[in-house]
């Protein structure tokens, strides 16, 4: 609080559901409980206008911007959800980076009704072609799921699609599906690194590896007959990863690896001292960007999603 | 400053009442207001927010939106500087989703 004469300054989270949007800054004569309501409640309504402000506004995506942002990262960025979403059962956040310049990496999270669904993509190469490719995916995953497919067929349409479009482009992506009612997670791998599970502050080890199966766009050609459907009960607090290869491979000056053990250590220690999800990508995106010293090589993507039901 | 009986600062102008934030709100600025907030441009959102802002009884609002990689905190406002969401009671606020103040 600062109180230099003419009132004081109290900072309010602006959020959109689980969304961050930034703050707000009210002055106000004094911070009494009627004043801290309705600071709260200005927050919330310019919350709302902020966010059917922004989805059109050049102005706003300009002013968020610091700096200049490529071709292929503007279309994909398009296809992009908010970083975090969320319901009383579930909360998906995500980061992507390098975030003016991505080529080929997404993500995708959408809560229906009781099912949390989310979804990684990392297309081969790193220029328009590659953003295609998972700009194609995208579509595809999200049109057959508002058409109400089940995973294998979900996959299957945009294997379909880039085979049709797109021959010589594959991507290799996880998507899964969490019952958030029940715990119950179901997902199909196609040529990713494998999901990982962190329970009680420990990494299962292999509790998330499935037989490999060929990347997105290339199934018809290698694979059997059905896309694998995995499955595996969550328990309550459990968090799962998500992530794209460029996160593990990010080296410093010295050659070494930022590697899967530092990553995951990352997430558990800042999770442990009590940041919230996003707040715990962020922090991660930001030693992964100082630690290559804002230079990636590949696009690094991390996607957790975290399973707290209530108690009856 | 003294608080008044329910810890509000007592207002002695009756005209002014939205600067009493116990008392009621005026129904009809607050109709225009959310009705203007349809209509608004981006570049104006700054000046309505004071508006609400003192409709509520409050002296003024200013607007921050995180940038892309969630490193400062830009206000709509052109005049006014950014803030770094690492070290400032606005990153503070944004980094644990609560009030500071």
């Amino acid at each position: 609080m600062t109180d230099n004469g003419d009132g004081v300054v109290v900072w309010l989270p602006m959020v959109d559901g689980a969304e961050r949007l930034g703050v707000v800054a009210v002055r106000t004569a004094a911070l009494d409980g009627p004043r801290m309501r309705r600071s709260r409640m200005l927050a919330d309504l310019l919350a709302m206008v902020v966010t059917s402000k922004r989805a059109y506004s050049d102005w706003i995506a300009a002013r968020t911007r610091t700096a200049t942002m490529r071709l292929p990262a503007e279309m994909l960025r398009a296809f992009l959800p908010p970083r975090t979403i969320g319901s009383k059962h579930c909360v998906s956040t995500a980061v992507l980076e390098p975030a003016y310049d991505v080529g080929g990496d997404a993500f995708d999270h959408a809560v229906v009704k009781h099912v949390l669904h989310t979804m990684i993509l990392d297309a081969m190469g790193h220029d328009l072609a590659s953003g295609l490719t998972t700009s194609v995916a995208m579509a595809g995953a999200r049109n057959a799921r508002r058409s109400g497919a089940d995973l294998p067929d979900l996959v299957g349409s945009v294997d379909h699609a880039l085979a049709q479009w797109l021959p010589d482009h594959f991507c290799t992506g996880v998507v899964c599906r969490l019952d958030a009612g029940t715990g119950e997670l179901h997902w199909i791998n196609c040529g990713h690194p494998p999901p990982l599970l962190i329970r009680a502050e420990r990494v299962i080890e292999g509790e998330l590896d499935s037989p490999p199966q060929p990347p997105i766009g290339l199934h018809l050609e290698l694979g059997p007959a059905a896309r694998q459907v995995h499955k595996t009960a969550l328990q309550p607090g459990d968090r799962v990863l998500l992530y794209t290869d460029g996160v593990v491979d990010a080296r410093d000056a010295n050659g070494v690896e930022f590697g899967l053990d530092h990553f995951t250590d990352f997430i558990i220690r800042a999770s442990a001292a009590g940041q919230r999800p996003s707040e715990v990508l962020r922090l991660l995106s930001h030693a992964i960007l100082d630690f290559q010293h804002n230079n990636l090589r590949d696009d690094a993507t991390i996607l957790l999603f975290e399973w707290h039901p209530q108690h009856p | 400053m003294k608080l008044g009986a329910e810890g509000v600062i007592p207002v002695p102008d009756a005209s002014r009442a939205p600067a009493d934030p116990g008392g009621a709100v005026d129904e009809s600025l607050l109709e225009a207001l959310i009705t203007e907030a349809q209509i608004v441009l981006p570049v104006d959102l700054s000046a309505l927010a004071n508006r609400c802002a003192s409709a509520l009884g409050l002296n003024t609002v200013r607007i921050y939106v995180v940038d892309l990689q969630q490193v400062v905190l830009v206000p709509l406002d052109e005049s006014l500087e950014a803030l770094p969401v690492d070290a400032s009671q606005a990153g503070w606020a944004y980094r644990t989703v609560s009030p500071h103040g």
